[in-house]
C-alpha cells in the first residue's frame, strides 16, 4: 500500500495530468505517454529496471509484440488486395441493395475486426465502402456508421481483436480459447441484435437506386487481387497463425510468440521489403503502450493501485456481482469518452491486486487458477466487454471511430458528432444491457 | 546555364476567375500542361496543371483504395469530370507555387522539379512573371549538350 505519500502524490498527479491531456487531444497521446514515462523514471517513482522488465509493474512486452506481429502480418496481407476482394464480393452478393450492404459489409468488418486490429480493419474497409457507395450513387454514411459499430463489437470477440483484450488476456493469463468460449457467443448475439436494430431504425435512409444491380455488376472483384502468389502465401501464414492462437495454451506458447512467429515466417516467404513494411507499422501506438505501462508502473510502485484495490476488495467482498456489473457500466462510460487503452492499463493491475487480495498472496505469486477463480471471471469479462463496447458510445470513443470519421470527412461526407450519437447511444446501451444479462446469468 | 537562358518567354496564362473547363481547353489548344494563374496586375497566384485536374476527377480516397482495377466503368468519374469543369480556376489551382528567378542555376531548377514532382516552374522578376522553364528545357540539354567553352560562364 502507500508507504510514502510524497511519491504517491507525485505519481498520481503526473498520471491524472497525462490522462487529461490525452483526453483533451491537444498533444498527441504518444507524446503525452512518453513524457509521463520519462518524468516518472527521472523522478525515480519507478525503477527503470522494474519499468522495462516483464514483471508486475513493468511494460507488458507480451502486448507490444503481439500487436507488432499482427501489424506486420496485416501490412503485408493488405497489399494483396484480398480485403478489397472481400468487400466487392459482398457488395455483389448484396446486389447493391443498401440494407443488405449494411448487413454484409458490417458482418465482414466485424469478422475481420475480431481477428485483426480494429483500426487496421476500418482503414481498408472505409475507403472501399466509399468507393462502392459512390459507384452505386448511394449515401455512404449509414454504411460507414454501421461499420464503426461492427468493428468495435467484432473486436470484442477474441483475445487479439482489440487492445484491451490483449492486455486483459496477458494480465489474467487468459488464453485465446478462453476469449472464444466466454466472449464470442455473447458478441455474436449482440452483433445480430445491434445490426437488426440499426437496420430497423434507419431503413428509410437506406434507399436503393433503380439501377443498383446494373451498377454493381460493373465491379470486378477478381481484378482486386494484384499479386495472387503473395496472396496465397499470406493466407497460408494467416491460417497457420490462427491455428497457433487456437493451440497456444496447449503448446504453452504466449500469444506474442505465435504472432511474432507468423510475422517472421511471412517476412521470410513473402520477400517483402522490410524497410517499407516497418514504415507502415504504427510505432506511435506501440510507444503509446510502452509510455502508459511505465506510468502505470509508477502507480503500482508507489502503492496507489494497491490502495485503490483495497477499496475495490471491500466492495467486492460485500457484493461481488453488483461490483462486477458496476465495473461493466463504468468501463463502458469511461471508454465512450476517453481512450480505452489507458483505462484498461490502469484497471488491469487493480484487478490483479483484487485477485491477490482474494487469494491472500502477493500479485507476483498469483497462479492462473487464482487469477481465474469464479469470483474473478465476471470482473475480467466485465472490464473487457465494457471497455471494448463502450467505444461505440461516441464518435471519439475508439480509434476506429476517429479513423472512419477522418476518411469520411476528407471524402466530402462528414459524420457529425451529434449525428453519430443518435446511433452510438442506443447501440451502446442495448449492448451493455445484453452484457449485463450475460454476466449475471453466466457468472453470478 | 541559368533559368533565364533556358526558359520560354511566351507564356500562356489564365485568370483565376476562368473555369477549369476553359483552362482545359487552353491546355488542349496550346499543348501546355501547366498554366500560371495570373491576376490582372500580373502577379502569379498559382499554377493549374493537368495532374491536378485529373486528380480532381477521381475519388478523394483513391490513395487508400489504390488503382481502380476492380471498379469497371465507375460512373462517378464521368459526373465528376463534368463537375470539375464548372469549378473556378482559383479553386482548382495549386496556390503559392514554387518559383525561380532568371539567375537560378539550371541544376537547381532540375532538382526542384524532381524533388517536388513538378514539371514547370514560373520564372519571376520583381514578382512579375517573365517566363516559364519546363522539364523539356532540361531534357534539351541531353539532346544538345552545352559546348565546353560555355560551361564556365
Amino acid at each position: 500500500m502507500i508507504e510514502n505519500s510524497t511519491t504517491a502524490i507525485a505519481a498520481g498527479t503526473i498520471f491524472v495530468i497525462a490522462y487529461a491531456l490525452i483526453a483533451s487531444e491537444r498533444i498527441h497521446r504518444t507524446v503525452v505517454a512518453l513524457s509521463g514515462a520519462a518524468l516518472v523514471l527521472a523522478l525515480r517513482l519507478v525503477d527503470q529496471e522494474v519499468a522495462f522488465g516483464t514483471g508486475h509493474g513493468g511494460v507488458d512486452w507480451n502486448v507490444i509484440f503481439l500487436l507488432l506481429g499482427m501489424m506486420i502480418i496485416v501490412t503485408i496481407t493488405r497489399r494483396t488486395g484480398i480485403f478489397q476482394w472481400m468487400a466487392i464480393k459482398a457488395a455483389k452478393a448484396a446486389k447493391g441493395q443498401p440494407i443488405r450492404l449494411v448487413i454484409l459489409l458490417s458482418a465482414i468488418t466485424a469478422l475481420l475486426s475480431a481477428f485483426l486490429d480494429n483500426v487496421t480493419t476500418v482503414l481498408f474497409m472505409a475507403p472501399i465502402t466509399l468507393l462502392i457507395a459512390d459507384g452505386l450513387a448511394i449515401k455512404p454514411i449509414p454504411i460507414l456508421i454501421a461499420q464503426i459499430l461492427a468493428s468495435n463489437i467484432g473486436g470484442t470477440a477474441t483475445l487479439i481483436g482489440d487492445p484491451p483484450n490483449i492486455m486483459i488476456g496477458s494480465t489474467a493469463k487468459l488464453g485465446f480459447l478462453d476469449f472464444i468460449i466466454h466472449l464470442t457467443p455473447p458478441i455474436i448475439v449482440i452483433f445480430g441484435a445491434c445490426i437488426a436494430g440499426y437496420v430497423l431504425l434507419f431503413r428509410r435512409q437506406l434507399k436503393a437506386p433503380p439501377d443498383a444491380a446494373q451498377r454493381i455488376a460493373g465491379f470486378d472483384e477478381s481484378r482486386a487481387i494484384t499479386d495472387p502468389a503473395l496472396c496465397r502465401r499470406c493466407l497460408f501464414v494467416l491460417a497457420l497463425t490462427f491455428a497457433g492462437f487456437f493451440a497456444h495454451q496447449a503448446l504453452h506458447l504466449e500469444p506474442a510468440t505465435v504472432a511474432l512467429s507468423g510475422a517472421a515466417l511471412l517476412l521470410l516467404i513473402s520477400k517483402a521489403n522490410i524497410t517499407e513494411i516497418l514504415h507502415e507499422i504504427e510505432w506511435s501506438t506501440l510507444l503509446f503502450f510502452v509510455g502508459l505501462f511505465v506510468m502505470v508502473g509508477a502507480l503500482i510502485e508507489t502503492g496507489i493501485i494497491g490502495t485503490a484495490a483495497q477499496w475495490l476488495i471491500a466492495r467486492a467482498e460485500h457484493s461481488p456481482g453488483g461490483t462486477a456489473i458496476t465495473l461493466l457500466w463504468f468501463s463502458a462510460i469511461v471508454s465512450g469518452v476517453v481512450d480505452n487503452i489507458p483505462f484498461v492499463a490502469t484497471m488491469n493491475p487493480m484487478l490483479a491486486e483484487l485477485a491477490a487480495g482474494f487469494a491472500n498472496v502477493p500479485v507476483a505469486a498469483l497462479t492462473p487458477d487464482q487469477l481465474q477463480t469464479a469470483v474473478m471471471m465476471p470482473f475480467w469479462w466485465s472490464l473487457s466487454l465494457g471497455a471494448c463496447l463502450g467505444g461505440n458510445f461516441t464518435l471519439i470513443g475508439a480509434s476506429a471511430n476517429v479513423v472512419v470519421a477522418g476518411i469520411a470527412e476528407r471524402s466530402g461526407h462528414p459524420i457529425g458528432f451529434k449525428q453519430y450519437l443518435l446511433y452510438g447511444i442506443p447501440i451502446t446501451f442495448v449492448s451493455i444491457v445484453l452484457c449485463s444479462a450475460y454476466i449475471w446469468l453466466r457468472y453470478l | 546555364m541559368k533559368a533565364g537562358q533556358a526558359m520560354a518567354r511566351e507564356v500562356h496564362t489564365i485568370s483565376p476567375d476562368a473555369t477549369a473547363a476553359e483552362a482545359a481547353l487552353l491546355m488542349r489548344s496550346t499543348g501546355h500542361g501547366t498554366l500560371p494563374v495570373v491576376d490582372s496586375e500580373g502577379r502569379v497566384l498559382g499554377l493549374i496543371t493537368r495532374t491536378a485536374l485529373v486528380r480532381r476527377c477521381l475519388p478523394e480516397y483513391l490513395e487508400q483504395v489504390g488503382d481502380l482495377y476492380h471498379s469497371g466503368e465507375f460512373q462517378p468519374f464521368r459526373d465528376k469530370a463534368e463537375e470539375v469543369g464548372l469549378l473556378a480556376v482559383r479553386d482548382v489551382m495549386q496556390p503559392d507555387p514554387l518559383t525561380v528567378s532568371e539567375d537560378t542555376p539550371l541544376a537547381e531548377v532540375a532538382s526542384l522539379m524532381i524533388m517536388h514532382h513538378v514539371r514547370q516552374l514560373p520564372v519571376l522578376k520583381d514578382g512579375r512573371l517573365v517566363g516559364i522553364v519546363g522539364m523539356q528545357d532540361i531534357v534539351d540539354k541531353i539532346a544538345w549538350p552545352e559546348p565546353e567553352e560555355n560551361r564556365d560562364s
